[in-house]
């Protein structure tokens, strides 16, 4: 039970970083310019007011 | 059920200089909670809230970035022009709020008159009327109105009923009117816009006497040629003091609660692959990173109340000089000081830098300075290499920031000498009033600055180390001599060995790169993996101690000191200057440079120290 829960954890671990650091281009929203894309990889240092 | 009338705003642009106080009012308006300063140009992102009006109806508020003029010479400046001359993707808004500071309105009157030349509805804000009463300022605000045939209302953006005036204006219909064409100044017309700003001024505005302000008094204090650089002096030297003296016992006190869940975890279940995930990758690897959030907020604390209180574009003025002999002007001085607590705000800052070699070499060199993400593998290993004289460490401590700073510098001296064209930019800055910090601005800055911390240790790092425990427990090292990190520690050790890296270290540095602070629970994970479970925090400082030599520990300092490890940076660096050769320039740079300077320093230090 505890190796199932550990491998479930470590994946989930794995999977979000995968999610965070995945390559996004922002929502074409008034106001960004043009070609304007996310910082990441994030590390969420809030430098962009976001997180 | 019908809409909201057309003749009614239902978004609205705050238009203003840079420290009108803008942004404060925008908080005001939309109860948002975004960080409120007095450096000219803070607010360089888009912001957007929702407001209601004295009726209760829901108006759009878009903040925009300070101006002084729709002639811009910034970043900022050209991002507002652009919004609202219909020159971007955004929406032309229905109405413009154009907030000028009452206490300086001879300055704030030119973008008023500006924005009446692009047709849109418009109306003008006086805010900080508090202020202009104390300081014996009389405005006609009713002949000030028909001058500008303009609504004029008053505001006092830091009273919770500051700008009912404003609410209540915005539920009247505006006049419907077809917006101008923009055409960028001539120099008459400059000339004769400055004109009617002093006929309108001269008229509406009754002003004492200038040194009536208090502000003159303090700045022949505070910008002496000799005292005010004592006084800067002290205020950095009382900043970094209280950053690594007045957080140790708060550390503690964190430092034993997660020793204690570990040991209530330790104590109540059973051992096995949770456990160690629990008690080492969990507990230590998180733990080991949040002690060190009181230093951060003490540095974060300063950071905010000298920026509250009018003194730090008055510290930019008196370093211009020094500066220049760098190559850099006194406007560089903020965004590098923003970098001691991150490199990535820092770089974004550099937008009010209105010269681009100016603002070029303050983006190279700014991840140079020693941000708050250092902090925790700083004090490992200080701690480690002086385990018994707190006044070497700290000292240590304070030199390791002075060389960051030192080789910043000369990275931007060479950068001017590389450049036979580089011309001199003069430093023209406002100097907003000095007032004490709103001791609730700071309680919400620093609660900000707290959860973007807690919420990174409780995403990214927690996930971080999660990882780097399985890569480390993957395939048992106990049983098959090498976990997966440590055949990628061993990998990459033949290019760490020269600057004496040993596999731990080597490893540490690849998570390194994502959050600087994961280094040290890296280590604490990669050595209690080794043997002794738990072994974390003050154990792995012991371990450093005793285990590694003299020349190790040094080359890995300079190596903090110098290398870029953390790939936001990277990616804020390629869009701030939007070019990859720049972003690999100094990437490759500070590589090498932090290569240099290991190699020697543990070449030197070994050859000195073995017998």
């Amino acid at each position: 039970m505890q190796t199932a829960l550990t491998i479930a954890i470590v994946l989930g671990a794995a999977l979000y970083l995968a999610w965070v650091w995945a390559p996004k281009r922002k929502s074409a929203q008034a106001g960004q310019s043009a070609g304007s894309v996310a910082c990441g990889p994030c590390t969420g240092c809030a430098g962009c007011g976001e997180h | 059920m019908s809409g909201p009338s057309p003749a009614l705003p239902r978004r609205i642009a705050l238009l203003g200089n840079p420290n009108c106080g803008k942004t404060a009012l925008f908080n005001l308006l939309t109860g948002s909670r975004q960080k409120v300063a007095n450096y000219a140009g803070v607010t360089v992102e888009r912001k957007e809230g929702v407001m209601r009006t004295a009726s209760g109806r829901r108006i759009h508020v878009l903040d925009l970035p300070g101006a002084y003029s729709l002639n811009a010479l910034s970043t900022d400046e050209a991002v507002t022009r652009d919004v609202i001359t219909g020159h971007s993707q955004e929406a032309l808004p229905d109405l413009l709020v154009c907030v000028a500071d009452a206490t300086n309105l001879r300055l704030h009157l030119r973008l008023v008159l500006e924005a009446r030349q692009l047709g849109l509805p418009l109306l003008v804000v006086l805010n900080k009327m508090d202020r202009a009463k104390q300081l014996g300022i009389r405005i006609d605000k009713a002949l000030l109105s028909r001058e500008l045939n303009l609504p004029v209302v008053e505001t006092v953006s830091v009273h919770a009923h500051g700008a009912d005036e404003l609410r209540a204006l915005l539920d009247a219909p505006m006049r419907d009117a077809p917006p101008a064409h923009w055409r960028p100044p001539g120099v008459e017309q400059v000339l004769a816009t400055q004109r009617d700003v002093l006929g309108i001024f001269n008229r509406t505005v009754t002003a004492p006497a200038i040194d009536q302000d208090p502000s003159i008094r303090i700045d022949r204090f505070l910008m002496h040629p000799l005292w005010g650089f004592a006084v800067l002096a002290l205020v950095l030297f009382a900043t970094f003091l209280a950053v690594f003296s007045g957080g140790d016992m708060l550390s503690g006190w964190i430092e034993d609660g997660f020793g204690a869940i570990a040991g209530l975890v330790e104590a109540n279940m059973p051992e096995g692959p949770l456990r160690g995930l629990l008690v080492e990758g969990v507990i230590g690897g998180v733990g080991g990173v949040i002690v060190f959030l009181p230093q951060i907020l003490i540095l974060f604390l300063f950071i905010l109340a000298l920026e509250a209180s009018g003194y730090l574009p008055r510290a930019a003025f008196l370093l211009d000089k020094p500066m220049s002999a760098a190559g850099l002007s006194g406007r560089s001085f903020i965004p590098l000081l923003s970098s001691f607590a991150c490199a990535i705000p820092g770089i974004m800052a550099t937008r009010t830098i209105s010269h681009w070699r100016d603002r070029l070499t303050t983006i190279l060199i700014a991840p140079l300075m020693a941000c708050s993400a250092r902090i925790p593998v700083y004090t490992l290993l200080v701690a480690a290499l002086f385990p018994d004289d707190a006044m070497a460490a700290a000292l240590v401590m304070v030199g390791l920031y002075v060389l960051g700073v030192v080789a910043a510098m000369t990275v931007a001296w060479v950068i001017k000498r590389s450049d036979k064209h580089a011309a001199r930019s003069p430093l023209m800055m406002e100097l907003p009033a000095y007032q004490w910090p709103d001791g609730r601005s700071l309680v919400i800055g620093l609660w900000e600055r707290a959860m973007i911390f807690l919420r990174r240790v409780g995403t990214i790092i927690l996930a971080l180390t999660i990882v780097m425990w399985a890569l480390y427990t993957v395939p048992s090292p106990r049983e098959n001599g090498r976990s997966l990190a440590g055949e990628l520690g061993h990998a990459l050790h033949y290019v760490f060995k020269p600057i004496g890296f040993n596999e731990q270290i080597s490893f540490a540095l690849v998570p390194g790169m994502a959050a600087r602070e994961v280094v040290v629970s890296a280590l604490g994970t990669a050595y209690a993996m080794d043997g002794d479970e738990g072994e974390v925090d003050e154990q792995l400082r012991e371990r450093i101690t005793r285990e590694w030599p003299l020349a190790t520990k040094l080359s890995l300092l300079l190596w903090m000191v110098f290398a870029p490890q953390c790939l936001s940076t990277f990616v804020v660096v390629k869009r701030e200057t939007g070019s990859w050769k720049q972003m690999w320039i100094m990437g490759g740079y500070l590589f090498g440079l932090a290569y240099l300077a290991s190699l020697i320093t543990y070449q030197l230090t070994a050859f000195l120290t073995t017998p």
